[in-house]
């Protein structure tokens, strides 16, 4: 009985479990811990001079599930100083030593922090004691110094020449901690794969009894309704560019140019403060043009279609959706040249790209749900269109497209924090400039937002579609 | 069997003063107090059925609520009261370039307005010749069809429209387009329809064409059924009521 339907389950879960293990793989570290600092203690006074015979020893434990950096609040005495500061971290059980760093005295700057990235992370450091040894092979009266602290975190110990003076190293370090999502993620995909099994039996059940499913619905609507869909989205691509010497290449050339005339005017104002300028923009500009044009044109889906509305009878969101599909074709030919400006620019190219569908994904169901609520407002209020104009406007600026997003002073972060397409640009980012898979939160609020904006705009449209034919 | 069944339809439309499509002009009225609306009954109370096969004329004067009921059997209009019952699918003969794409060419429109129409991708392939060879385009068909004449697009409508043998068709106002050749073709079309068992609901102003083409007539005054009956007779009555 019903093999067809059971293996339908059976391949739905191995394809569910194929992309729960993908997404384990390629999110990586990033998906399942999360960066953590320590605070720099307060720099009270100096260990002194750090001359060859001297040995200063920080004890520590840790907190963090591993330990990446350290950073040291070192001085000079405003001189120039000659020598080799040797920093060793040993741990304490086994008194083995882990690492070692040597630092050029004469290259110190006074007052500054020294950072001191590990080759090789400390891994499982949680709750063991580690000690920091500094000695140097400087003169007196060219040796630099490390501030100290005169307020000890708990289980630290600072020795100066085996001398305790109840003070601690001003040193800080930062490392990773297994998040709730990374620990319990497997247990959450099984709980996930349980879901998903019972609901497809149970469709598989409802089906054979006959019974209408929300699944069996939507699997009709679209089997039914597919062509249509296609030979509206062929019909919106044929003609965007119908008549133009450079046809398609446009949907390529026209982010390039505006990056160019951005990068051009912005990029001495702003250079310096962002890690690959060129991308960033691209992808902001980019990722933004979709979204206002795919709204753009999906808000005068409705009325463009009045003759038809009034006379077939065509699920009416079909004229919305495949709009903003059509939009969505023209982002992935854009996506080619942020692509290639990533390579260029030396981007580092890495499996975190495979994540980009995700983000795609989620700015399209955005703008689905907003194209759905604005073409259902533009029936009744032709000044959608004008006040969509101004808004978008106003949006993209207060995007950060094109400038850092740390100009914005903090009593406006509201304007970031409640901005959804802040966080999907800001996605994308993270997997272009640092090649790595952004943090769990950024996940849920880039779905959240999709759902959000998909589950207003749908029921709008909804409540309203009845309606539609008396105002057209 | 009825393949339309048409049960005590009713349908109200609530019309304000004017017609307010900018907010400018919600806020003004609503601020004038001049926001009334008024109940306006464009259907009422219509009961009617039509069995597999036959052609229904629909006849009435202007405002009288034909298009209304045509696009509520369409599936277009929710009816404010009553139930329709269909048996089987609707094909509405799109009036002159609704559903069309001047930009497109002949051929892309066909699929256009195929999958429109509700018909799959392998169907429209199958039938593709046969649509072009009925619209007589031949020549014309990978033109962008902004060039075509009136009589063109409508032999193209009609052709997309009828290949399908649709098990109830809609038809609005449409044979009057087309020379003397195209209107005696697609007369014959229809009545091979007819004979294939087309269930059809057919308007029209023009008399003779509703008694030559049609079994049994509905005439519609006043938002309400007047009469119904036999061709020839209704027409008659009708005839009577304009001296």
């Amino acid at each position: 009985m019903d093999v067809a339907r059971i293996s339908a389950v059976f391949r739905l879960l191995l394809f569910y479990f194929i992309l729960a293990f993908a997404f384990w793989a390629i999110g990586d570290i990033q998906i399942r811990t999360r960066e953590m600092y320590a605070d720099m203690p307060a720099a009270d006074s100096v260990v002194g001079e750090i001359t060859a015979g001297t040995v200063i020893e920080q004890t520590f434990v840790s907190g963090y599930d591993s330990i990446e950096k350290f950073t040291l609040c070192v001085a000079t005495y405003a001189r120039s100083n000659r020598g080799i500061l040797t920093v060793a971290l040993l741990e304490n059980q086994t008194q083995e030593q882990l690492a070692e760093l040597r630092m050029d005295a004469s290259l110190l700057e006074d007052n500054s922090y020294y950072e001191w990235p590990l080759e090789t992370p400390l891994v499982s450091a949680k709750g063991r004691s580690y000690t920091i040894r500094v000695t140097s092979d400087c003169l007196p009266g060219e040796a630099p110094t490390i501030y100290c602290s005169n307020e000890p975190s708990e289980d630290t110990r600072l020795l100066i020449n085996g001398a305790d003076g109840g003070q601690m190293l001003c040193f800080s370090f930062c490392g990773r901690s297994v998040t709730w999502f990374g620990a319990h993620y497997w247990l959450l995909a099984g709980a996930g794969a349980v879901v998903l099994t019972l609901y497809g039996l149970w469709v598989a059940l409802c089906e054979r009894q006959g019974k209408a499913t929300l699944a069996g619905t939507y699997a009709a609507l679209w089997k039914r309704y597919r062509f249509l869909v296609q030979q509206l989205v062929s019909r919106d691509f044929k003609k965007k560019y119908k008549r133009s010497l450079l046809g398609y290449l446009w949907s390529f050339l026209n982010p390039l140019l505006t990056m160019l005339v951005q990068y051009i005017v912005f990029s001495t104002i702003f250079r310096s403060d962002i890690k690959n300028f060129p991308v960033y923009l691209l992808s902001g500009i980019i990722l933004f043009n979709f979204f206002t044009d795919a709204v753009s044109q999906g808000l005068s889906a409705i009325i463009g279609n009045a003759s038809l509305i009034t006379k077939v009878y065509v699920p009416k969101y079909i004229y919305p959706v495949t709009r903003v599909i059509s939009s969505s074709i023209n982002l992935l030919i854009s996506i080619l040249p942020l692509l290639l400006v990533a390579l260029l620019t030396r981007a580092p190219v890495t499996k975190a790209l495979l994540l980009l569908p995700f983000a795609l994904i989620c700015l399209i169901g955005f703008s689905i749900g907003m194209a759905l609520m604005l073409s259902s407002a533009m029936v009744f209020f032709r000044d959608t269109q004008y006040l969509w104009g101004i808004f978008s406007l106003i949006w993209m600026y207060a995007t950060p497209l094109f400038y850092p997003e740390t100009i914005i002073p903090p009593q406006y972060r509201w304007i970031q924090v409640w901005n959804p397409m802040y966080y999907m640009v800001k996605f994308v980012r993270i997997l272009l400039i640092d090649g790595v898979s952004p943090s769990p939160r950024l996940y849920g609020i880039c779905i959240i937002s999709a759902l959000a904006s998909l589950i207003v705009g749908g029921f709008v449209f909804k409540k309203t579609q009845d309606r539609f034919v008396l105002y057209i | 069997m009825d393949m339309v069944n048409v049960k005590h339809v009713t349908m109200n439309f609530r019309i304000t003063n004017d017609k307010i499509t900018s907010l400018k002009e919600y806020v003004v009225a609503r601020m004038e107090h001049r926001l009334q609306y008024k109940e306006f009954s464009a259907l009422d109370d219509i009961s009617f059925q039509v069995k597999k096969g036959e052609v229904l004329g629909i006849i009435g004067k202007n405002g009288a609520g034909k298009s209304t009921l045509l696009k509520i059997i369409a599936g277009v209009l929710k009816p404010t009261a009553g139930t329709i019952t269909l048996g089987g699918n609707v094909v509405p003969m799109l009036e002159l370039g609704s559903g069309f794409d001047p930009d497109l060419s002949g051929s892309e429109n066909i699929y256009l307005n195929g999958a429109i129409l509700g018909y799959d991708k392998q169907f429209l392939e199958e039938k593709y010749e046969e649509i072009v060879r009925f619209s007589e385009l031949e020549e014309f068909i990978s033109m962008a069809i902004r060039n075509y004449s009136s009589g063109m697009l409508m032999r193209l409508a009609f052709s997309i429209a009828t290949v399908v043998e649709p098990e109830i068709l809609i038809v609005d106002e449409i044979l009057s387009v087309g020379d003397e050749g195209f209107q005696a073709k697609s007369r014959e079309r229809m009545r091979e329809l007819m004979g294939g068992g087309t269930t059809v609901l057919f308007v029209s102003h023009s008399m003779e064409q509703v008694e030559e083409m049609c079994d049994r007539v509905m005439w519609l005054d006043e938002h309400k059924v007047r009469m119904i009956g036999p061709a020839r007779e209704v027409c008659g009555e009708y005839g009577k009521y304009w001296k």
